[in-house]
Parts: structure tokens; C-alpha cells; sequence
């Protein structure tokens, strides 16, 4: 090839270029020690890099999230743990004035301390954590309990708390307050895009009877697609047998009879799952019949069945039999004060056994940490040690292009020439 | 028997070539860096020889050298490496000028090393997830607005700088002036309302088109200071306002009854990279029919315009650029006679004067139509043509497949505002609804893309309550036929994005290597070398200093003769 000075000048000037684009490169990536820095440095680990760091940034919010719930929970065990002692306190009154030795004033003295008693499970029922107030659903920023009188008021929702704890799982992380009884969830998405959810306005006659239906609304009428026991599996056709026309569905035969909710104004092709179902709130259950959601209402109380009997229902009757010197109704209180101190049990095993469950959740959430960052290091880190080597290398090369090509170019012919 | 002073006529010309050889070196030397430059070499050759008839010489003359001429001035050239050379040039510039711009698109995303639209969509839905555990805190409603905000502005930030990026390779027809109205009551006129007064010397597009689908048109016209001009209703008609006009719309326009009609005027005026390109085209079109008259001219006297067609080479060079360039010259005899033959662009015709390459867009396609000549009215659709995946290569087409990447990404991020809005509002609405404002309104392509007004001035109108379904968005699929969440979403942006301009940094580095193989060989055929020339110099200088002294070798023995011999 015969080779011409403009050659030799692109070639040396294109391979300046070169020299320095690599060194500018090995640089950029010693000075931020990441070998990813465009999108167009590796577009195929991207997507992998993107979501690993996504995952990262969720897992400071799970944790967040973790922490919330945990603050929660032991706010309800605390709340429930003095909820307890007032109990076994009631109970020790109810016992000691249930001896003859007492007499009537006595257990007035005693029946004006429950009354206080009441007040003090009210003010519990209305603890909060951060300024929430965790027994009123999600409609946390009022106190959800009121006494007037000798009637208690709930005024918060029946929404669990939840917390997303780990990618797409949640956990209620608060002990209900109170229950209805009835919960109606949106199964499909008609049902989730209806301008209208049902509701239920008429409790059943048989409180203990309890089940899951399952339901589709076509637009006038309502069918019961299927009847289950509270497992969710076992088929129980004794629940509905018989049931109304029309977008009100009434249960008119059948365990459930006396049901009722109201469709009205669903879409058409609605499905909904309508959970009977007579667990208590810590607190006890809200009668949906009542107009002003009345936990413990003195004149409607006699309605209420003893399923429904919550923790005021408890201290209420004890107050009014030691207010009516009824010493033989005192066993029944003190029965009924263990069931409540017992029931209460129950929600407090659920909470301690979810707390054990979000502080090992934690303890993963740590490890997942740990390994993520450790794969995000080896997708955009770079390989510190190789690229300082290379970087000498290419300084080499660089200097040897200089060094060669500044010698060259002062060799010419004319140097020679007289 | 040659005369007396044929040693002095051979002394002579030998004097001259040697001295025209070093003039031709001196031109190669002061040429050596010229761009284009083929190196020149006088072809030297002996003169006829001088035969002596005497009576008694044999049958075949003798023969007496004469000295030496120089025949013609080569210029030293592959013809077959200059169209290998074009060849480069075209394909090159196809992803180098895609490369400038697909890494200025890549730039406009700030990912991955900051926090870029991917970050902000995480921290967006996680605020979501701190509105979940304090429904009802205003603090963190108004938290989960800011960030709204801060990723609504970051989206339209990067989406208003990939459209400077699209304006800079080419700005389409500027929306002048549109009014929609609807025609009711049947075939009737039509009122487009109102008149736009246009400014001089500026063309104008004018159309009228429905807004819903059928109810063409008909009889549609537009008065135009007076006169009346039908606007085609799709491609639209192009005036000129050569002094201003005054469009006048509310004559002569029949429309269906029922249908919506818009009446758009749009100037015609384009400006960007592309057509900077395309003016460059005609121009150089033009210079190299003006240079090959006067080649042909040069040519018709005898001579060579060796400067003139390195000139013409250089230009075909930079048209190559542009789009494949073919390009015969005719040879009348085996000689050259400078006539192009054929030169066509992107295949068509452009040898003849006036012949242009003009753009004519159609619904945001770009066609490149030729104008004059035999393919008169020949179209080249750019926008197909990538779509087809046919690459021509030149920068033109580069342009248009960059220009098209960005108009995709735009679409993609726009598209991914439109789903995120119409999620959460979906989530917002689902049962039990409560009252609520849409918590994003407007989109990336009418440039309102953004949070409430409404919630950002009070953000206590948010819902707590949907605060765990919308955070639970970022988990699930966005649309049935797109089974990705946003963050995936934007992943697949990133990673097209990313690809895109690696490939065509790939593609770019590839066929500059190539061209710069090519272009060296030919470099190595027509380059200058100093040493080589110097080296000529030299021999030239002795051949000069030779033939002087022949001269006064002849001088001594004329002396002889004239002086001494009496």
C-alpha cells in the first residue's frame, strides 16, 4: 500500500480519538465506580437493574409499613392488656359483693365504680397511636366510641387496618373494635365499578347461625349461586332456602331468615360475597339496625341477643343487677365477665402471634437487603482492580500513539534537502 | 543529417518538461491537505523523431530523438474506489446523524445513575402506601400531591424535551389558526367562522376536514382576498402570500348534516435539520451541473480540468451524504468527455436543470417528491421506508428513523401518563365512591399533563381511603394487552431507548471504520506524499540542471565552430 501523508494524519488523529474516548470511558467509570451510567451502556440488564432497584426502594417501604403495624399492634395489646385487668377487677367486685356480708349500699358503692369502669373501657376504646385512633377502622382521625348516657355509640367504620407488608400481601394489623356481623365484599369487576354497594339494613333472627353466600345481582333480582359453611368449603344449603324477589333480598327461609340487603342501584352482573358472621370486636358488635350505631343502647338491649353481647353489654348488666341488689345475678355477671375476659384472649393470641410474624418478616426483609444490593453492585458496579489496570494500559497505548506519532510526523524528506 | 541547433531545440524541450514536471509537483505539494485533491503527473513522452532521406540511407529511416514533451497532466484516480467511497459516505451518515440524535434522546431520560422517572414512579406509590397507614394525615396527603406533581413534571419535562429534540430534525406545519364547528341542518353552507389574515411572503396550507368519521365536504372553498380556492380536505391546499392575504372562510363550503368540520390553516414553513438537508441537496445538485459545463467546456478545448473534477468529486462526495447517489460519466472513445450521463438520487433523476427535491409531509409522513426533470412528481416515502425496514442509508432516512424512534418514545410516555391517570381515577371511582377530584388530568401530547389544580391548592381532598388499591396499582398489569406494571413499563421505554442508541453507536462506529478502510485506500491511490514528491523535486531539479547543460555543452561546441575555425 502506498502510504501518503493524509493518510498518516487521519490515521494518527483517528487513533488520538479513539485513545482518549477509551480513557475518557475507563475514567468515567473510576470516578463513579458504576459500569452502568446510559441506558445504552448494557439496555439488556435494565430491566433487571430497574426492578432490583425498585424492589430496594419497596423494601425501605415494607419496612416503614412493618413498623407502623408494629406500633399498632402493641398499642392493641396494651389497650387489651388493661382491658383485662379492668375485667378480672369487675369480676373480683362482682365476686366480693356477691357474699351476703355486703349489703345494698355496698353494692351501690361498687355499681358507681363499674359505672366509671365504663367510662375507663370507652376512653381505652378510643386509644390511639400517633394520633390515630386504632378501634375506629379507617375512619381514624375522630373517637370512635361516645357514651351518652347509658348508650354507647360507635362512630368509626368496620374497615380492618391493613398494612402491604411484603410485594402484594396484606395483613390487618389491628384487632377489629366492633363488628357488624355482616360483611359483604365486591367479587367481580362489575361489582368493584358499581356506583352502588349493598346494603345490609336487617340482621337474622338466629344470631349464632353463621355462613358465607355467595350472590349475583342481574338487575332486577337476586340469586344465591352458592351457600357455605364459614370455611368456605363445605356446601351448607340450610342457610337460604327461601328468599324474596326484587333488588331487596330477604331471606324468607331457611337459618338465615330475617336477612336483608339491598341491591338497589347495582349493575347488573354484580357478584358479592356476604360473610355471616357473629365473632366480637374487642369491643363487641354494632347493631345495623339501630339508626346511630349503637354498641350498648339500654332500651333496644333486651332485642340484642346474647351473641352480641360485647364487653359493655357485660359491665352494663353488672352495674344494673348490683344497682338492683340482684345477688344471684351476680353469678350470671361474673359468667359472663370470664366469657368477655376469655373472648378477649382470643383477639390478644391473634395480635401476638402477628407481631411475632412481622418481626421475623423483618429480619427477611434485612437479609433480601443484604443479597439485593450486593446483585445491584454486580449488574452497575464496576470492577475497580480490572479497570485500574486497564486504565494503565490504555494511558500506555495513549503514550506510545503520542510519543510515535510526534516522531513521525518531524521525519520528512525535507530535512535532508540542502 | 539533422541541422546545426537540433542539440539546442532538444536542450530545450527537455529544459521544459523538467520545469512544467516541477510545477506540477509544486501544484501536488501546495495540495497536499486539500480535501478532495487527487494528485497530478505530467505524463512525459519523447518527440517524434526527426528521420534524415538521404539517397543513400537504407530502406528504414534513421531516427534522431528529439527530446521530450509533456503529453497531457494525469490526474490520479480510481473510479471504482470513488464509488466505493460514496457508497461508505451514504451508509455512514444513515447512523451517524441518527446517532447525534438517539443520544440526545437517551440523554433526556437521566437514568440510570440518577433519579430519574423510574425512581419517582417507586416513590411515588410508596407515598401512596404512607397514605395507607395515616389515611386521614393532611401531612401526607399533601406528600402524595408533591410527588404527583414531581412526577408529572419530570414526565412532562422529558417529554417536551424529546419533542425539541423531534423539532430539531424537523418541525412540522405550524397550527396557524382552527376553528371546529358543527353542521346542522343539513347540506348547507358552512360557516368556518372567521378570517385569518396570514403575513407576507409565507405559504400557506388550508384545510377543512371532519372531525368524526363520513360527511364529506363538498364544494368546499375558501375566499381568499376576494378570489375563491378550494382546499383539498385531506391534503390540503397550499397558497401562496406572496403580499398577505385574508382568508375568508364563511364562503362556499357545503358540509353534511350531523358531522363536525375543523377548518385549519397551517403555515407551510419547515425548519430543522432535515430541511437544512434538503436545501443543501438542491444546492449542490446545482453546483455540480454548474461545474460540469465548464468541465465539458475545458474538455472541448483539449485540455484536462483535473482541479474542476477533483471540485465535482467532492461534491458528489457530499451529496452521497445525503442519499445514494448514482452517478455514469460519458466517455466518447474511450475518452472522457465530462457529460454525466445518469445521476440519480434515491434512484430518481436529477440530472436536469432545475430539478429539485422538495418535501411534501402527509399526515406526519415524510415524502421527499421530485420536482422537473422526467421522474417529475416521483415520490420517496422516508417514513415507509424505515417502517419497511429498507435502508437506502443517507442521512436523510437516518434523520427520519431517529425522528421516528423519538416520536415512539413520546407515544410510550404518553401512553404511560393517559394509563397511570385513568388507573387511579378508575381506582378513585370504584365502589363505595366518595366524592373526589381525578388526581391527574390532561396528557403529555396537549402539554397539561399534572396533578389537580384542585388537590394541589388543597390536598386534604384526597381519599385515604383508596390510598392501599392505588398503591397496589405499581403491582398489577396496566391494560389486558399490556401484561407489565408502570415500572416495567417504563423499564421497556428505558431499554428501547438504551438499545436503540447502542445499536446505532454500534452501527455508526462499524461503517465509519469501513469508510475510513475505504477512504484511506483511496488516499493511498490519490493522496500527496511529501516524501514522494520532494523525491521527484529532486529527480526534476537534475533532469533541469541536465538538460541546462547540454545547452551550454552545445554553446561551447557552436563556439568552436562559429568562433574558432576562422
Amino acid at each position: 500500500m502506498r502510504i501518503t501523508n493524509r493518510y498518516m494524519t487521519n490515521s494518527i488523529i483517528q487513533g488520538i480519538q479513539q485513545n482518549l474516548s477509551n480513557l475518557a470511558r475507563s475514567q468515567e467509570q473510576l470516578a463513579t465506580s458504576k459500569k452502568l451510567l446510559r441506558p445504552s451502556d448494557e439496555p439488556n440488564v435494565l430491566g433487571q437493574f430497574m426492578g432490583i432497584k425498585g424492589t430496594l426502594s419497596y423494601n425501605e417501604q415494607y419496612n416503614k409499613n412493618i413498623d407502623d403495624g408494629l406500633s399498632y399492634m402493641c398499642m392493641n395489646d396494651s389497650a387489651m392488656d388493661t382491658l383485662g385487668a379492668i375485667l378480672a377487677k369487675a369480676g373480683e367486685y362482682a365476686v366480693q359483693v356477691a357474699n351476703g356480708t355486703y349489703n345494698e349500699e355496698d353494692r351501690a358503692a361498687v355499681a358507681a365504680q363499674i359505672d366509671k369502669m365504663i367510662d375507663q373501657v370507652v376512653d381505652l376504646g378510643n386509644s390511639t397511636v400517633g394520633g390515630k385512633y386504632i378501634y375506629a377502622g379507617t375512619q381514624n382521625n375522630r373517637a370512635p366510641f361516645e357514651r351518652i348516657g347509658d348508650k354507647i355509640i360507635y362512630n368509626g367504620n368496620y374497615d380492618g387496618i391493613y398494612r402491604e407488608v411484603i410485594a402484594g400481601t396484606e395483613y390487618r394489623v389491628d384487632a377489629s373494635g366492633v363488628t357488624t356481623g355482616i360483611d359483604i365484599t365486591a367479587e367481580n369487576v362489575i361489582a368493584k365499578s358499581s356506583p352502588v354497594f349493598p346494603n345490609t339494613n336487617l340482621r337474622q333472627t338466629d344470631k349464632d347461625i353463621v355462613g358465607i353466600l355467595k350472590v349475583t345481582f342481574d338487575g332486577t333480582n337476586v340469586t344465591v349461586d352458592n351457600q357455605l359453611q364459614l370455611d368456605g368449603v363445605t356446601p351448607d344449603l340450610s342457610l337460604v332456602t327461601a328468599h324474596s324477589a326484587g333488588p331487596v333480598f330477604q331471606v324468607t327461609a331457611g337459618g338465615l331468615t330475617g336477612l336483608q340487603v339491598d341491591f338497589t342501584g347495582c349493575t347488573a352482573g354484580a357478584e358479592y360475597t356476604i360473610v355471616i358472621d357473629n365473632r366480637l370486636g374487642v369491643f363487641g358488635n354494632v347493631d345495623i339496625t339501630s339508626v346511630d350505631n349503637a354498641v350498648y343502647d339500654p332500651v333496644t338491649a333486651p332485642a340484642k341477643h346474647d351473641a352480641d353481647k360485647g364487653i359493655f353489654d357485660a359491665l352494663f348488666a353488672l352495674r344494673d343487677r348490683l344497682l338492683a341488689d340482684d345477688t344471684d345475678g351476680l353469678q350470671t355477671s361474673i359468667g359472663e365477665l370470664q366469657a368477655k375476659t376469655d373472648q378477649l384472649l382470643q383477639h390478644r393470641v391473634e395480635i401476638g402471634a402477628r407481631t411475632s410474624h412481622f418481626e421475623s418478616l423483618k429480619t427477611m426483609m434485612l437479609d433480601q437487603e443484604v443479597k439485593l444490593t450486593d446483585n445491584l453492585n454486580q449488574i452497575e458496579g464496576a470492577d475497580m482492580a480490572r479497570l485500574s489496570i486497564e486504565v494503565n494500559q490504555q494511558l500506555l497505548t495513549y503514550n506510545a500513539s503520542l510519543a510515535s506519532s510526534s516522531r513521525l510526523m518531524q521525519i520528512s524528506l525535507i530535512d535532508f534537502l540542502k | 543529417m539533422p541541422g546545426t541547433f537540433l542539440g539546442l531545440e532538444t536542450a530545450r524541450r527537455g529544459i521544459r518538461a523538467h520545469q512544467h514536471s516541477l510545477d506540477i509537483t509544486g501544484h501536488n505539494l501546495a495540495n497536499a491537505s486539500t480535501p478532495g485533491y487527487s494528485r497530478q503527473e505530467g505524463v512525459l513522452k519523447a518527440t517524434d523523431p526527426y528521420s534524415n532521406i538521404t539517397l543513400d540511407s537504407t530502406v528504414t529511416p534513421g531516427q534522431f530523438g528529439t527530446g521530450v514533451e509533456i503529453d497531457n497532466i494525469r490526474r490520479i484516480r480510481d473510479e471504482y474506489l470513488d464509488y466505493q467511497v460514496r457508497r461508505s459516505i451514504t451508509d455512514t451518515a444513515f447512523w451517524g446523524d441518527q446517532i447525534s440524535v438517539m443520544q440526545r434522546a437517551e440523554a433526556s431520560f437521566a437514568e440510570p445513575a440518577t433519579d430519574g422517572i423510574g425512581q419517582r414512579i417507586v416513590d411515588f406509590f410508596k407515598t401512596w402506601m404512607d397514605l395507607n397507614n395515616s389515611p386521614q394525615d393532611p401531612g401526607v396527603k399533601a406528600a402524595v400531591v408533591q410527588l404527583g406533581d414531581e412526577l408529572a413534571s419530570l414526565m412532562s419535562y422529558t417529554y417536551n424535551q424529546l419533542t425539541d429534540i423531534e423539532k430539531s430534525v424537523e418541525r412540522p406545519q405550524i397550527d396557524v389558526y382552527a376553528n371546529r364547528i358543527y353542521g346542522d341542518g343539513g347540506p348547507t353552507k358552512l360557516n368556518l367562522g372567521g378570517n385569518y389574515t396570514g403575513t407576507t411572503n409565507s405559504t400557506y396550507i388550508i384545510r377543512v376536514d371532519t372531525v368524526d368519521a363520513g360527511g364529506a365536504v363538498t364544494g368546499a372553498s375558501v375566499s381568499i382576498d376576494g378570489a375563491a380556492f378550494v382546499p383539498a380536505t385531506v391534503a390540503g391546499g397550499i397558497i401562496d402570500a406572496g403580499s398577505g392575504i385574508t382568508i375568508d372562510a364563511s364562503t362556499g363550503m357545503n358540509g353534511t348534516e350531523n358531522h363536525e368540520y375543523q377548518f385549519n390553516v397551517y403555515a407551510n414553513h419547515t425548519e430543522g435539520k432535515f430541511s437544512n438537508q434538503l436545501d443543501r441537496v438542491n444546492d449542490i445538485l446545482t453546483q455540480i451541473r454548474d461545474l460540469t459545463k465548464s468541465i465539458k467546456q475545458v474538455y472541448s478545448v483539449g485540455q484536462q480540468p483535473n482541479d474542476l473534477l477533483d471540485k465535482r468529486d467532492v461534491l458528489l462526495e457530499e451529496l452521497s451524504r445525503y442519499g445514494p447517489v448514482e452517478v455514469t460519466f460519458e466517455t466518447v472513445n474511450g475518452k472522457p468527455t465530462g457529460e454525466i450521463v445518469t445521476l440519480k438520487m434515491f434512484g430518481y433523476n436529477v440530472k436536469q436543470d432545475g430539478v429539485e427535491i422538495k418535501k411534501s409531509t402527509d399526515g406526519g409522513q415524510m415524502i421527499l417528491e421530485i420536482s422537473g426533470g422526467t421522474d417529475e412528481g416521483a415520490q420517496i416515502n422516508l417514513t415507509e421506508a424505515i417502517r419497511n425496514n429498507s435502508n437506502q442509508g443517507g442521512s436523510l432516512l437516518g434523520l427520519e428513523s431517529a425522528r421516528l424512534s423519538v416520536i415512539e418514545y413520546k407515544a410510550m410516555l404518553n401512553d404511560m401518563a393517559i394509563t397511570l391517570r385513568d388507573r387511579i381515577e378508575a381506582r378513585n371511582s370504584e365502589p363505595p365512591a366518595a366524592d373526589h377530584p381525578e388526581f391527574f388530568t390532561g396528557d403529555l401530547a396537549t402539554g397539561n399533563f399534572k396533578v389537580d389544580n384542585g388537590l394541589k391548592s388543597n390536598p386534604a381532598l384526597l381519599d385515604g381511603t383508596k390510598a392501599q388499591d392505588i398503591a397496589n396499582l405499581r403491582e398489577e398489569n396496566i391494560a389486558a394487552d399490556k401484561p407489565f406494571t408502570f415500572e416495567e413499563y417504563y423499564s421497556i421505554l428505558l431499554t428501547q431507548v438504551g438499545g436503540k442508541a447502542q445499536s446505532t453507536g454500534d452501527m455508526a462506529a462499524n461503517q465509519a471504520a469501513i469508510k475510513s478502510q475505504i477512504t484511506g485506500l483511496r488516499d493511498s491511490v490519490s493522496g500527496v506524499s511529501i516524501d514522494e514528491e520532494l523525491t521527484k523535486l529532486i529527480q526534476f531539479q537534475y533532469g533541469f540542471q541536465a538538460s541546462a547543460r547540454v545547452v551550454s555543452a552545445v554553446d561551447e561546441m557552436l563556439d568552436v565552430i562559429i568562433n574558432r575555425l576562422f
